[in-house]
């Protein structure tokens, strides 16, 4: 505060202060005056005026152009002066004369604000035009030229050049966003709005429904409504050719409500005009009457979640910094630095490809891109993804074009304990198995396990409070304790020192006792020596002689006697001394013990919930007198976090589960939801995430790919291009293409998934290929590898031992090839000049057959249900199911209990599944050699591959491969596989005559219907090789 | 890529003006307010114009407490930190509560200024623990004040409805016309914020300050500019005092420094104007001498129902502004005159009637109009006046006349309506 009060701030700040940077020269004649006529008589003088201008450092400058003048003139406001100038050329070269001095008025400071620059520099130099000219001009190339006064006039932002011509001032407009980028986000917006206004076209040109009734279903739910609606037979038929999602309720006006009914199933119970419908939102029963005519929707919610993350990058608010460059394709790559990622010992290790592409996705800043050709384990390496993310505190969105794919991988990943998943979406259009991870559902286990975790931390802090209410009633006592112990400690310590000194006085004494005894030895010795000595000669010398030794040696012995005697009662007193010190520190021993082990049991084993709130003695530190007298605080604060976690935890029960879904989902780690899913509701929106991993991208396109990435920093694609490609409407070209992108790569970026478009473009430390597969026989997958591969796709360990699953089947691979069948032509109608496959009835008899003999020999097959029918054409999918059908009311077939659209479905069904057994049709027959859109070799590549132990492929060889040679044919990487496939099958024996497996009625027909074959002409087929011809049966 | 046809452009933003925006009060009642209310005895208007003040839109940050509550985790996050639980995971573990949740509100926090880590670890920060004090989040909001850099202090609440241009927005026409009529003061070149402070301040709502304010935090910045005012130079004998009315409130000014700027007073220009001014509305016969105020003193023989009629300050008639025997008079500026100031006196004595009758139903009028709303026995001003003027019918009746023919619509809807004739039948 007091820095504020201190502060001055200038009261035209820098940035509107233009720096001249030199001195402003101005020149004048030294005979001419230039103060104005009103100039005050007793005012300063010029040579005054001139000094204080030299000292000046701002001014107002504003530039005027006089009437009927081409010349620019310059004013110069400086303190209390105006000083007029004008700019002259001489010479070509420009000075600044000046005009005329004045004193600056209200008027002038008015035309200062109004107009006016301020202009800081070093002072103003009145100058002659000689002084000038050899003092500036001469030596400085800008005053020479001119451009000093330019850049006067530019700092004035004056309209007006030097020479008086009025100049245009224009400030481009900044723009954060490249051109490269401002167009890719345009052509998505053009994808988008396209794709909806096609839609919304088909859905008013589409006439409406008659609802005859709308009741109630039962069903169990969480919150949706579910409906039973009836329709007449027409209207009925129309709906089972249209198949719509989402159908709407029409006003008396057969205008759209907002009530919509997402359709579940159109065909519940067979043979009855009903279709099953839900409602989202809790629609109250009278806005949706018992008859009504419905029509169908075009839900713009897709179109507005996609285009506000349109918006949002637009506008660079998204959590994602490289989708747009990367989009636009300006972005600039590093080098992406690989994790390593720890990998629990498994009895299936990952595969060197599997672990690179584990560590590349780990250590990416941007995005990875992983081909995960079929049966390469790409579910498995997504798992350990989400497994080091999650153990690192982050968020993983697993998204994915269509909820199959994403329950795949969320059935796997809610297998784990490791992390909590969720899974967004409609509850009609997701996995019954994975119900448990709805959001009802899993907010209910969220919160349930929230308060089982809170009761448990409440009831440690009550313990660990009333422990301290314990040791707070016993703290006096607890004192005493503690200071007893630490006072006997130190008592201990003393007397062991002085234990110790005694013990050495000990030592010394005996050694000098021993000293003393020697001592005494040798004066008896001695006396003993003397007293023995004898005097041969002079005896009575030798014997007063001896007589004063002994007396001498008598009285030392004496000395030591007494020496003796006293060292070893010193030796006794000290040894005495020494037992009675050692008694006493026993004692003390044992009071210290008793002391801490009284302490020990007040404080006792207590166990601390968090360590900001430790108990005292619970580690392996001794309690202090300290610690006692803080437990007083410890307890207060203690019992304030208890009343706070108390109430805390009584409003979270006491509200509505709803209210409190934001904050249980946040413990999630795992969420699974569709592209446009995750971005649908708010409550989702809101939720962060680290990592996006989508699932089978290949088959989706940009603009649906910028909703999930938009909201993570970091991207993992994976998914395989050269299985099924993305669904491509080529109205939807069109309108693109009306709109101005009509360019090869803008239809390409529309036409391909993006991962595909990426996996062409981004630098190869990017992409990792998933090289080694576990599902199918080996036969099968080098067969793919080399068709659609390059030869990278291998078979894993074990694979190459797999044995053909049936006795009919030489090899886990055979082509039943149709090619010498009499009645092997496909059955097709011409439908406005398009051929509209029906069905082959000669290759339906053939999987009839197939099936019988296989479950015959294996009815596991179909009690597993691990039998699955391929077929490319979806009225020869129903014509395949009624034959089944057939079958069954005779009592054939009837192991097959699973549905038949689970049995008997098309290449797309099946993508991500696998079987033991696949049978795949090709439908195909003809002379011309048409084969419409199973020219999409992707198609053929998906069907193999989801064989886990037998491939049984039917088709005619001749019709298959016709035109093979034919290199610029639309169809002809499809014909070539197929020679390739025909060559492997007849060298390894798996080429069978589907005479073979003819039924006897069908052999009789071979020989009697030749005439028959080849009688059916398909018409021209049509080019695009889209879904919607599938589900068409259009050619 | 490239696209045939052009790019959609977005069309750039348009950046609105402040001045726009700006509530204009009204300058010209600022005169009557200063006349009323700001003089001190014996003092007169010399000099009133419209004024450009330099200020400072400074952008402050404003330690206040908030309106709102804290949110149920926020709280929580506050209490047990408060109580030494410091790292997120004993948070998480007690509360139940997402690590990433908990990090997300924790770093919401430390952004706000309500936590701070302390030797690595978190803590409340001052306000912080004044939040969990108050119960509410204490908030350092940014709020921008104006901040007079001449007399440098915060200016009046009544400002804030002024003009307010920027420099980049003098060159716009409307603060361009407003400028040529102006007397623009002269600011400090280095202004002190000496004024920005809460402790001398008796009243914040009188400074535009809210009663959340607990104390002015760090500059975040600040615009220079003008504020579209009225200066008045007044005084008893000569200009001694400077006011800058920004409406009902004043601030008083150095007046050296202003008269200084201000031209002098020229007696035969002076007079010429005047002259011009009043034939304009066919007045011929007066005098005009100068008084010991040295201001000019217009004596009318007689004025006439188109000068008496003239708006003058404030959008009132002359007739109210004029000397009579009953009434003095009140300084008048005229467009021409500069911001120097005239007065009239009327010598007729009909029309000094009239102009003392119409003053008076005028202060009465006001002096309703000043009574606080809730404090008014009657809500109607004319039975207000009627009440205490006690006019008779035809007292009112003349009145009724004056003042259409002077076109005083205002006061004329103040008269009481006559009393109703009493009906025969009653009488009888």
């Amino acid at each position: 505060m007091t820095e504020l009060l201190e502060q001055k701030v200038p009261f035209w700040p820098e940035d509107k202060i233009s720096n001249y940077g030199s001195a402003i020269p101005l020149l004048h004649r030294p005979d001419k005056h230039y103060r104005d006529n009103n100039w005050p008589q007793n005012g300063p003088s010029e040579a005054k005026v001139f000094s204080q201008l030299s000292s000046a450092t701002k001014a107002w400058t504003c530039a005027f152009k006089q009437k009927n003048r081409d010349n620019v003139n310059i004013s110069l406001l400086v303190g209390n002066y105006k000083v007029t100038v004008n700019i002259v050329r001489k010479d070509g070269r420009l000075r600044l004369w000046i005009n005329r001095i004045f004193f600056a008025s209200n008027r002038d400071r008015q035309e200062a604000l109004e107009k006016g620059a301020l202009v800081s520099f070093a002072g103003i130099k009145v100058l002659t035009g000689i002084e000038f000219g050899e003092g500036f001009e001469r030596k400085e190339r800008r005053y020479e030229s001119g451009s000093y006064v330019q850049q006067l006039l530019d700092i004035i932002h004056s309209p007006w050049n030097a020479d008086g011509e009025e100049v245009a001032l224009e400030k481009p407009e900044e723009d954060r966003l490249s051109d490269d980028e401002r167009e890719s986000l345009e052509l998505i917006r053009s994808f988008i709005d396209s794709e909806y206004e096609l839609e919304q076209i088909t859905a008013q040109q589409t006439m409406p429904f008659t609802a005859t009734s709308i009741t109630a279903r039962s069903r169990a739910t969480t919150y949706r409504l579910h409906y039973e609606v009836h329709f007449d037979e027409f209207d009925y038929a129309r709906l089972l050719e249209l198949k719509p999602s989402l159908l709407v309720l029409l006003s008396e006006m057969q205008e759209p409500t907002e009530v919509l009914f997402e359709v579940t199933d159109l065909t519940p119970i067979e043979k009855k005009p009903v279709v099953y419908v839900s409602v989202e939102r809790q629609t109250a029963s009278e806005l949706i009457p018992t008859e009504a005519m419905l029509g169908i929707a075009a839900l713009p919610t897709l179109k507005k979640v996609r285009n506000a993350v349109v918006d949002a990058l637009e506008a660079q608010a998204t959590k994602n910094p490289w989708l747009l460059s990367v989009a636009a394709g300006s972005y600039r790559y590093s080098p992406l630095k690989p994790e390593v990622v720890p990998l629990p010992p498994s009895k299936f290790p990952p595969t060197p490809s599997q672990v690179k592409a584990i560590n590349s996705g780990a250590g990416s800043d941007d995005f990875t891109l992983v081909l995960g050709p079929p049966g390469t384990g790409k579910t498995t390496v997504i798992l350990q993804w989400v497994k080091y993310f999650a153990a690192q505190g982050k968020r993983v969105l697993v998204t994915s074009q269509n909820n199959k794919a994403v329950d795949n991988v969320l059935e796997r990943l809610a297998e784990e304990d490791d992390f909590e998943c969720l899974r967004i979406g409609s509850e009609n259009k997701i996995s019954s198995s994975l119900e448990a991870i709805m959001l009802d559902n899993k907010a209910a286990e969220l919160q349930e396990k929230m308060f089982a975790q809170a009761n448990e931390i409440l009831s440690k802090l009550s313990l660990q409070k009333s422990l301290l209410e314990r040791l707070i009633k016993n703290a006096p006592e607890i004192l005493v304790l503690i200071r007893r112990r630490d006072s006997l400690r130190g008592s201990l310590v003393t007397s062991k020192i002085e234990i110790e000194l005694l013990q050495n006085k000990l030592v010394e004494l005996v050694r000098e006792i021993s000293t003393v005894k020697n001592e005494l030895q040798s004066c008896q010795l001695k006396i003993d020596h003397v007293s023995s000595q004898q005097w041969p000669i002079l005896k009575s010398v030798g014997e007063v002689v001896n007589s004063f030794r002994l007396k001498s040696i008598r009285k030392k012995l004496g000395q030591e006697e007494e020496r003796q005697a006293l060292l070893e009662q010193q030796h006794a007193k000290t040894q005495q001394d020494s037992l009675g010190l050692e008694l006493t520190r026993s004692r003390s021993k044992q009071e210290l013990e008793s002391a801490i082990a009284r302490i020990t049991g007040y404080f006792g084993p207590s166990e601390s919930v968090v360590p900001e709130i430790i108990m005292p003695g619970t580690g392996s530190q001794e309690v202090t007198c300290a610690e006692v007298e803080e437990l007083e605080a410890l307890a207060k604060r203690l019992d304030n976090v208890l009343i706070d976690l108390t109430t805390w935890f009584d409003k979270l029960k006491s509200e509505r589960q709803q209210a409190l879904y934001k904050m249980l989902i946040e413990n999630v780690n795992v969420v699974g939801a569709t592209c446009i899913g995750i971005n649908t509701k708010a409550l989702f929106r809101e939720l962060d995430f680290d990592v996006v991993i989508v699932d089978e991208s290949g088959q989706i396109q940009l603009h649906n790919l910028i909703v999930p990435l938009s909201r993570a920093p970091k991207a993992i694609l994976v998914g395989d291009h050269k299985q099924l490609p993305p669904v491509v409407s080529d109205e939807v070209l069109e309108e693109v293409a009306a709109q101005g992108f009509e360019e090869q790569e803008h239809k390409d970026l529309y036409r391909l998934s993006w991962f595909e478009h990426l996996w062409n473009n981004a630098p190869d430390d990017r992409k990792i290929m998933l090289d080694t597969q576990f599902r199918c026989p080996s036969m099968i997958s080098d067969f793919v590898s080399e068709a659609f591969y390059e030869g990278n796709y291998f078979a894993g360990v074990g694979m190459d031992k797999k044995q053909a699953l049936l006795s009919f089947c030489p090899k886990p691979m055979v082509w039943v090839d149709t090619c010498r069948m009499a009645n092997k032509a496909e059955q097709a109608t011409n439908q406005d000049g398009r051929t509209v496959v029906q069905d082959n009835a000669c290759e339906t008899r053939l999987i009839i057959e197939v099936l019988q003999r296989a479950i015959q020999e294996k009815p596991e097959l179909a009690e597993q249900r691990e039998i699955g029918v391929i077929v490319p054409y979806a009225n020869h999918v129903k014509t395949i199911q009624k034959a089944i059908r057939r079958q069954q009311r005779q009592g054939q077939l009837t192991e097959l209990t699973m549905p038949l659209n689970e049995l008997v479905a098309s290449v797309d069904s099946f993508q991500g599944q696998e079987r033991d057994l696949i049978i795949f049709t090709f439908t195909r027959s003809n002379p011309r050699g048409q084969v419409g859109f199973l020219a999409d070799w992707r198609r053929l590549n998906v069907a193999q591959t989801r064989a886990k132990k037998q491939l049984v492929m039917i088709g005619d060889s001749q019709t298959l491969m016709k035109g093979a040679t034919r290199k610029e044919a639309r169809d002809s990487e499809f014909k070539l596989a197929m020679q390739l496939l025909r060559n492997s099958c007849v060298k390894q024996g798996a080429l069978l005559d589907a005479v073979r497996f003819s039924p006897p009625s069908a052999q009789r027909a071979k020989r009697n219907g030749q005439q028959r074959a080849g009688q059916q002409s398909p018409s021209k087929p049509k080019s695009a090789a889209d879904r919607n011809h599938e589900v068409k049966d259009n050619d | 890529m490239t696209k045939k046809p052009a790019a959609k452009k977005t069309a750039p933003k348009k950046v609105e003006s402040n001045q726009g925006k700006a509530k204009r009060y009204s300058l010209n009642q600022c005169y009557a307010e200063v006349l009323e209310n700001h003089l001190k005895d014996g003092e007169t208007i010399y000099y009133a114009k419209n004024c450009m003040l330099p200020i400072l839109n400074i952008k402050i940050l404003v330690k206040e407490r908030s309106r709102e509550e804290l949110s149920d985790i926020d709280l929580m996050l506050f209490r047990l930190i408060d109580q030494g639980i410091r790292s997120p995971d004993s948070i998480c573990l007690l509360t139940g509560l997402a690590n990433k949740l908990v990090n997300r509100h924790l770093e919401d926090l430390l952004g706000r200024d309500l936590l701070c880590y302390e030797s690595g670890q978190l803590s409340l920060s001052e306000l912080g623990a004044e939040s969990l004090e108050s119960g509410v989040p204490v908030r350092l909001v940014q709020r921008a004040f104006r901040y007079c850099a001449v007399t440098e202090q915060l200016l009046p609440r009544a400002a804030y409805g002024l003009v307010y241009s920027e420099l980049n927005e003098l060159r716009s026409p409307e603060s361009g016309r407003f400028m040529k009529y102006s007397h623009i003061l002269e600011e400090s070149q280095m202004v002190s914020l000496a004024g920005m402070d809460l402790s001398g301040i008796p009243s914040k709502r009188a400074l535009n300050l809210t009663d959340e304010a607990i104390a002015f935090g760090e500059v975040q910045g600040y615009t220079s500019g003008y504020l579209q005012t009225k200066l008045f130079l007044v005084g008893r004998k000569q200009p001694e005092r400077a006011l800058v009315a920004f409406g009902k409130a004043c601030l008083e000014y150095d007046a050296n420094a202003i008269i200084s700027m201000t031209q002098p007073l020229d007696e035969a220009k002076l007079n010429t104007i005047l002259r011009d001014e009043l034939s304009k509305d066919g007045v011929t016969e007066f005098s005009i001498r100068y008084d010991a105020f040295g201001l000019p003193l217009v004596t009318l023989e007689q004025a006439g129902d188109n000068w008496l009629k003239r708006k003058l300050e404030g959008a009132q008639p002359a007739i109210l502004f004029c000397q009579t025997p009953q009434h003095q008079a009140k300084p008048v500026t005229l467009g021409r005159l500069n911001g120097h100031t005239v007065r009239f006196v009327l010598n007729d004595p009909i029309e000094q009637r009239m102009a003392n009758q119409l003053s008076d139903l005028t202060r009465l009028g006001e002096a309703f109009y000043a009574i606080p709303f809730k404090q008014r026995t009657g809500k109607i001003v004319a039975a207000y006046i009627a009440e205490h003027a006690n006019y008779s019918e035809e007292e009112i009746e003349q009145l009724r006349e004056w003042t259409t023919r002077l076109n005083m619509g205002r006061q004329a809807a103040w008269l009481p309506e006559p009393k109703p004739e009493p009906k025969a039948e009653a009488l009888a």
